[in-house]
C-alpha cells in the first residue's frame, strides 16, 4: 500500500503544479471519488495556508550533523578502501595493456567465434550455508540479520553480506560451526577473535563460535584468505589436508582442493610456520609452500603473493600457471565442468589477469587469444581443444 | 592522484541496474521523514535519531531493492514501524495514551501522513532549487495568493512579482529539462 500512497502523492504534486497528463488527472479523480477521506486529504493539501508554515519547519531541520554520524558508521576503513580502488585501477590498466598486446600478437580476427555468451553460465555470487552445531542449517547471502544470539553461541549475525561472530566473556564451550561455500559462491566471515576470512567457491571452514583453549584452531578444505588478528598468547592454527599452518597474526592464502592434488600456503605478510608430516618450515612474505599429494616433500618457492589473493578482490591472476589449474578455479567459480579433448592442453602454461565478475566468454576469449587453445561451450560444459 | 579514488561515494545499486547516491537519497528524504515521524512521536530529537537508524538500515539492505519506489516505500514503512514501537513502549508507561495509539496505528492515519509528507517533499524540493526571491514568490503563489497579494505581502512591485515568476519558471525549465514544467508559475 505504501507504494500506492507514494504514487498518489506524485499525482497530487503533478496536478498542483499543472504537469499531470490527462491519464494522470483521470487517475487522481478516480482516487478522489473513492472516498470522502481521500478528498479530505487532498483538500488539506490544497489549503495553501499551511504550506509555507510547513516549509519553514522543513527548512529548519539540519541534516548535516546526522549525515556525518551516518557516514562515520558506514565508511570503510581508509586502508581497505584504497586497496580496493587501487586494485581495481591497476586491473583496468593491466587489462587494457593485455588486451592490446594479445590483440596485436594474434592478429587474426573472427577466429574466436566458438565462445558465445551463454546465458546459463553466470559468475559466482555471495552465498554460503552455515551449519550450526545442533544440526541446523542456515542459508546465507539473502537478507542480513541476526542468526543466533544466546549464551552458548554468542551472537552470530549477517551484516553487509558477511558473517560476524561475537563471543561473550565467560564462554567455556567450543561449539563448532561449519561454513560451507558451494560452487559458484564466495563469502566472508569475521570469527569471534576478530580474524577475517575470505572463502572461495567449493570451500568448507570448521571453527568454534568462541576460542576457549590455548590455541585458536580451525580446519579448512578448499581455498581461503586469512587476516589473523594478532594474539601472542593464542596461536592461530589451520589444519588443511595434511598441512598444519601456525601463526600469531598475519595474512596468508591457503588452497587445497582434492582435484588439485596439492596443498598451497602463500604468505602475504607477517610470518607463518608450516608443518607437514615430519617437516617444519617458516615462511617469509612472498614465499609459498607446496605439499603434493603422495610426496613427502614440502617445496618452497618465491612468488608474488598478492596474485594468490587477487580472488578476494574480484580477479583471477595467474602467473605461469597450468591451464588445468586455471580452469579448475574458473569451473568452481562459474559452476561449470571442463572437458579436455586432448590431455596435452592441461599442461600449457598461461599468465594473465581476468575479472571474476565478467561473463565467462570474456575469460575464455582471453585464453583463446594466445592462439594455443580454443573453447566450445555447451550448457554448463566447457570443452577445451588444442589449436 | 590517489585522491581520485578516495572520493567517498556510497552507492545504492538497484536490481534494475540503477545506481543511486546514498547521500542524495538521504538529502531528499531526511527532512520529510523527520516531519513524518513527528506526526507519531511529537518529539523532534527522538524523531531525528529514529530516522538516522532508518537510513543505517537502508544502507545495510542496500542490495535488496528492485527499484526506486521500493526504497521510498521502505523508508516510510520503516519509520512508521519504528515510531509505533516507541509509542507502544510509551503506552506501557502511560495508560491514557491508548486512544492516541489506536488512531495512529490505523492505516488511514498512515495514508494521510505519507501522502501529505510526500507531496510536500516534492513541492519543497522543487522550490528549494530556486533562488531566494523566486522561492518566496512561488511559495505564496502555491498558497493561493494572486500576484497583487504577493506584491503586498513581500512589499515589492507587481512587476517584480511577475519578473520573479517568469525567472523561476525559466530556471526550473532549464534545470529539469523536459522532465516537468511548473506551469502554475505562468
Amino acid at each position: 500500500m505504501t507504494k500506492k500512497y507514494i504514487h498518489i502523492a506524485d499525482l497530487i504534486y503533478k496536478d498542483k503544479v499543472g504537469i499531470a497528463t490527462e491519464e494522470e488527472q483521470r487517475e487522481l479523480r478516480d482516487w478522489l471519488d473513492e472516498s470522502d477521506f481521500n478528498r479530505q486529504v487532498f483538500d488539506e493539501l490544497s489549503k495553501g495556508s499551511t504550506l509555507s508554515r510547513s516549509y519553514e519547519e522543513y527548512r529548519a531541520i539540519h541534516r548535516e550533523q546526522v549525515w556525518n554520524r551516518i557516514e562515520q558508521q558506514i565508511a570503510p576503513r581508509r586502508r581497505n578502501l584504497s586497496w580496493r580502488w587501487m586494485g581495481y585501477a591497476a586491473s583496468v590498466v593491466v587489462l587494457i595493456v593485455a588486451g592490446w598486446f594479445m590483440g596485436t600478437m594474434s592478429g587474426h580476427k573472427g577466429k574466436h567465434e566458438d565462445v558465445k555468451t551463454v546465458a546459463v553460465i553466470s559468475p559466482g555470487e555471495r552465498k554460503a550455508i552455515l551449519h550450526l552445531e545442533e544440526g541446523k542449517k542456515v542459508v546465507l547471502g539473502g537478507r542480513n540479520g541476526v542468526i543466533v544470539d544466546d549464551s552458548l553461541s554468542g551472537r552470530i549475525e549477517q551484516v553487509n553480506e558477511a558473517l560476524f561472530y561475537q563471543s561473550e566473556a565467560g564462554m567455556k564451550e567450543e561449539r563448532m560451526n561449519v561454513l560451507e561455500i558451494p560452487r559458484g559462491g564466495e563469502f566472508n566471515v569475521t570469527l569471534a577473535d576478530g580474524t577475517r576470512v575470505w572463502l572461495n567457491a567449493g570451500t568448507k571452514l570448521t571453527y568454534p563460535v568462541a576460542f576457549v583453549g590455548d590455541e585458536r584452531h580451525v580446519r579448512l578444505e578448499g581455498e581461503a584468505y586469512f587476516e589473523v588478528k594478532r594474539d601472542e598468547d593464542k596461536p592461530f592454527v589451520v589444519d588443511l589436508n595434511g598441512m598444519k599452518v601456525t601463526v600469531l597474526g598475519t595474512s596468508f592464502n591457503l588452497k587445497s582442493f582434492k582435484e588439485d592434488g596439492r596443498t598451497t600456503a602463500t604468505l602475504v605478510s607477517g610470518k607463518v610456520e608450516v608443518e607437514a608430516g615430519a617437516r617444519k618450515i617458516v615462511l617469509e612474505p612472498n614465499q609459498q609452500a607446496n605439499l603434493f599429494v603422495g610426496k613427502d616433500s614440502l617445496e618452497i618457492r618465491e612468488v608474488d603473493a598478492e596474485a594468490y589473493r587477487a580472488w578476494t578482490k574480484g580477479q583471477f591472476v595467474f602467473r605461469r600457471e597450468r591451464l588445468e589449474s586455471i580452469l579448475d578455479d574458473v569451473a568452481r567459480w562459474y559452476n561449470v565442468t571442463v572437458f579436455y579433448e586432448q590431455a596435452g592442453a592441461k599442461d600449457i602454461v598461461f599468465s594473465g589477469i581476468m575479472e571474476r565478475f565478467a561473463d565467462i566468454s570474456e575469460t575464455l576469449k582471453m585464453l583463446e587469444k594466445t592462439g594455443k587453445v580454443s573453447f566450445a561451450v555447451d550448457e554448463k560444459k566447457i570443452i577445451v581443444r588444442l589449436r | 592522484m590517489l585522491d581520485v579514488f578516495m572520493n567517498r561515494n556510497y552507492s545504492i545499486i538497484l536490481k534494475n541496474g540503477t545506481r543511486l547516491e546514498f547521500k542524495q537519497v538521504f538529502n531528499q528524504y531526511f527532512n520529510s521523514l523527520v516531519l513524518f515521524a513527528d506526526r507519531y512521536l511529537k518529539e523532534r530529537e527522538e524523531c531525528e535519531s529514529l530516522v538516522q537508524d532508518t537510513f543505517l538500515a537502508l544502507w545495510e539492505n542496500r542490495l535488496e531493492f528492485p527499484d526506486e519506489i521500493s526504497i521510498k516505500a521502505y523508508l516510510y514503512t520503516t519509520v512508521r514501524n519504528k515510531a509505533l514501537n516507541v509509542l507502544k513502549h510509551r503506552k506501557v508507561e502511560q495508560e491514557y495514551m491508548n486512544d492516541v495509539l489506536q488512531e495512529e496505528d490505523s492505516e488511514l492515519y498512515y495514508m494521510k501522513s505519507v501522502i501529505e509528507e510526500e507531496t510536500r517533499r516534492l513541492i519543497f524540493s522543487a522550490i528549494d532549487s530556486l533562488p531566494e526571491h523566486a522561492r518566496k514568490v512561488c511559495l505564496l503563489n502555491l498558497e493561493g495568493l494572486d500576484n497583487q497579494d504577493i506584491a503586498n505581502e513581500l512589499k515589492i512591485s507587481l512587476n517584480t512579482v511577475k519578473f520573479h515568476k517568469k525567472n523561476a519558471y525559466q530556471l526550473l525549465r532549464d534545470k529539469l529539462k523536459d522532465k516537468f514544467y511548473l506551469l502554475f508559475l505562468v
